[in-house]
C-alpha cells in the first residue's frame, strides 16, 4: 500500500462526510471527493504544515464544494443522469447495533436534519460542518473558511441561530429525538 | 435588556469561551429567567441533534477508482516560479504573449515621444512605462496572473507582488483587499504555503507518532499506607519530599493523616516506591487524566484574550480624545487584562500539574 493510498483511507470517510453535509447531495459527494484528494495529491508537495493537514485538506473540500455549489446555482437545470445517479446511490453510514425499528427513527431523524442544515447559507453550513461534526476549533475553521477567530466566533453564533430556527419549526425532529433518547437510555 | 445580551452570548457560553465574568453573568440569569432557559435547551438541542450525525463511508471501491484517475492526473506539481507560474501548464499562452509584447511596443514608444501628461506620468500606467523592462514583464505578467485569478480562480503569487511594489509608496501598508484575502485563501487551499515541503510518508508518520498533538496527561496516584506511628511516617515523607525537590501539604484528624505530595514527573516510580517501604500498602490507585482538551481550550482562549486586548490597546492609540477611566474601551481593556491573567494562571496550574506527579498519601 501506498503512502498516499494509506492518507487516502485515513481520510475518505472524513472527507465524504465534510462533503455529504455540506453539499447536502449524496449523488456528487463521490466525484467531489475523488476531486478533492487528486488537488491534494497535486499539491502535496507545497503543503508547508503550517496548519494540520486535516485543516488543510478540509480547505481544499470546502473549497471545491464552493466551486460546484457556484456552478449549481449557474445551471440550477437538473439532468436525467443526475435523477437517476440520485435515486441509485443513498448515504451510506456506519450502521449501530440497533434493531430495525430504531434504525429507521435514527434515518429519518438524520434526513430531517440534513434537511434543516441544507436550508442554511454556504458559509452558517461550512461553519456548523466544522465545529459541531469535524470538531475542529475555532483557530482550525477560521483557516479553513479563510477568515478571524472573531468572524467564525460570530458565524457560529448566527448559524446555530439558524439552524435551531429551522429546527424548532420542525416540531416533530424534538419528539423524534426524546423518543430515541428514551429507547437509548 | 439582560435577555437580549444573554442570547448573544450563549453560543459561546456553549463552547466553554466566554470571561469568566460573563460566564457568571448568563448562568446567574438563565436560573432565574425562564425564557432564556428554554432558548438554552432549544440551542443545545438543536447543536445535539448535528453533533448525533453518524460519519459517511466511503465506498469500498473508493480507492480504485481514485488511483486510475490519479494516473491520469500525473505526478505531483512542484510551485511554478517566474512568469510561467501564472499560467495553467506552465507555458505563457500564445495571445497573452503577443498581448504583452504589444503593451511593451506601445509603453516605450508612449515614453519615447513624450506623448503621456503629467496626469498621465503620477498613474499607473507611468509607473509601469519608468519601469525596467524586467520589471515591467514582472509587473504585467502579475496583473495578468491576478485577472487570470479572477476569471480561473486561481491564486496569483502575492508574495512576489509585495516585493515589488514594496519600495514603492502604492498601499504599502494598506490592509490586503477581498480580492487578494481570497487569492490568499486559495493559495493555502491550494497548497501554497511557505515552509518545509510535506509528503504522505512524512504526514503518516507525523500522524502515528501523534506528534502534531501529543495528549496531556496529569498522573495521580493514592496510596494508604498502615502505620505504627503516623509522627514517624510523617517526618520520613517529609525528608523524603525535600530530598527530591517536591512539595508536601498536609491535614490531620484524630484517625488519619491525608498528605498531598507533589514531586517531578520523572521522580514519580522511585518516589513511590520509597513511600511504600515506610508502611503497609492497604489500598493503591494510579488515576491518568488527560486533559488536552481544557489545555487546548485555555490556550486558544487566552490568544483569543491577547488579539482582543492588541484590538483595545489599537482602538486607545488611534482616538486621542479619551475620557480616562470612565472610557469604555479603558474599562474593557481592563477587563480583558483580568481575564488574561485569570486564564495564564489556569494555564500555568495545568502545566504544572502536567510536569509534577500528585501522590496522596492517607496515613492511618
Amino acid at each position: 500500500m501506498s503512502a498516499f493510498e494509506e492518507l487516502v483511507r485515513r481520510y475518505e470517510n472524513k472527507v465524504f462526510t465534510v462533503i455529504y453535509r455540506f453539499v447536502g447531495n449524496w449523488a456528487d459527494v463521490n466525484d467531489l471527493a475523488q476531486e478533492t484528494f487528486i488537488r491534494v495529491y497535486q499539491s502535496l508537495p507545497n503543503f508547508r504544515q503550517e496548519s494540520g493537514f486535516a485543516t488543510w485538506l478540509y480547505s481544499i473540500a470546502a473549497n471545491i464544494c464552493r466551486d460546484e455549489l457556484r456552478k449549481k446555482r449557474r445551471r440550477p437545470k437538473i439532468s436525467l443522469d443526475e435523477i437517476t445517479a440520485s435515486s441509485d446511490l443513498l448515504p451510506s453510514f456506519e450502521a449501530g447495533p440497533d434493531c430495525l425499528e430504531n434504525r429507521l427513527e435514527q434515518c429519518e431523524l438524520q434526513d430531517a436534519v440534513q434537511e434543516c442544515l441544507s436550508t442554511l447559507p454556504d458559509e452558517y453550513r461550512l461553519a456548523l460542518v466544522m465545529r459541531e461534526i469535524q470538531g475542529l476549533s475555532y483557530r482550525e475553521i477560521a483557516v479553513v473558511l479563510g477568515c478571524s477567530t472573531g468572524t467564525v466566533k460570530s458565524r457560529l453564533s448566527r448559524a446555530r441561530l439558524a439552524f435551531k430556527q429551522e429546527v424548532t419549526a420542525k416540531r416533530e425532529l424534538f419528539q423524534l429525538l426524546l423518543r430515541l433518547e428514551d429507547k437509548g437510555g | 435588556m439582560r435577555c437580549a445580551k444573554v442570547r448573544k452570548l450563549m453560543s459561546h457560553y456553549l463552547d466553554g469561551k466566554l470571561r469568566t465574568s460573563e460566564k457568571i453573568f448568563v448562568s446567574r440569569h438563565i436560573n432565574i429567567c425562564p425564557a432564556c432557559r428554554h432558548e438554552l435547551d432549544e440551542l443545545l438541542a438543536a447543536v445535539k441533534l448535528l453533533r448525533g450525525l453518524p460519519e459517511a463511508s466511503a465506498p469500498p471501491a473508493f480507492w480504485t477508482q481514485l488511483s486510475k484517475r490519479l494516473m491520469l492526473a500525473g505526478q505531483p506539481k512542484q510551485r511554478r516560479s517566474g512568469i510561467a507560474g501564472f499560467f495553467p501548464g506552465g507555458r505563457l499562452w500564445p495571445g497573452a504573449a503577443v498581448a504583452a509584447a504589444l503593451i511593451l511596443i506601445i509603453g516605450f514608444t508612449s515614453l519615447w515621444y513624450g506623448l503621456a501628461g503629467q496626469q498621465w506620468r503620477e498613474s499607473k500606467t507611468f509607473r509601469v512605462a519608468r519601469s525596467t523592462p524586467d520589471e515591467y514583464g514582472e509587473i504585467s505578467s502579475i496583473e495578468n496572473g491576478k485577472e487570470k485569478a479572477k476569471a480561473t480562480g486561481a491564486a496569483p503569487a502575492v508574495g512576489k507582488e509585495k516585493a515589488i511594489t514594496s519600495g514603492r509608496q502604492q498601499q504599502a501598508t494598506s490592509p490586503p483587499s477581498g480580492e487578494e484575502h481570497e487569492a490568499r485563501q486559495r493559495q493555502f487551499a491550494d497548497g501554497q504555503q511557505d515552509s518545509a515541503p510535506a509528503s504522505p510518508t512524512t504526514l503518516i508518520l507525523q500522524e502515528n507518532a501523534g506528534a502534531k498533538q501529543p495528549a496531556k496527561i496529569v498522573h495521580r496516584t493514592r496510596l494508604d499506607l498502615e502505620v505504627d506511628d503516623r509522627d514517624r511516617a510523617y517526618n520520613l515523607l517529609f525528608s523524603l519530599v525535600q530530598k527530591r525537590g517536591g512539595k508536601m501539604e498536609v491535614d490531620t484528624d484524630k484517625d488519619t493523616s491525608r498528605l498531598v505530595i507533589r514531586v517531578p514527573i520523572l521522580q514519580m516510580l522511585d518516589v513511590l516506591k520509597e513511600i511504600e517501604l515506610i508502611g503497609k500498602v492497604s489500598h493503591r490507585e494510579a488515576q491518568d487524566l488527560d486533559v488536552t482538551a481544557d489545555y487546548l481550550n485555555i490556550q486558544e482562549h487566552l490568544e483569543q484574550l491577547q488579539q482582543e486586548k492588541e484590538k483595545l490597546l489599537s482602538l486607545v492609540k488611534s482616538s486621542p480624545g479619551s475620557l480616562g477611566e470612565e472610557d469604555p474601551v479603558q474599562v474593557e481593556l481592563k477587563s480583558v487584562q483580568v481575564e488574561i491573567e485569570k486564564t495564564e494562571k489556569s494555564l500555568k496550574n495545568i502545566e504544572e500539574d502536567l510536569s509534577t506527579a500528585n501522590i496522596y498519601v492517607f496515613l492511618h
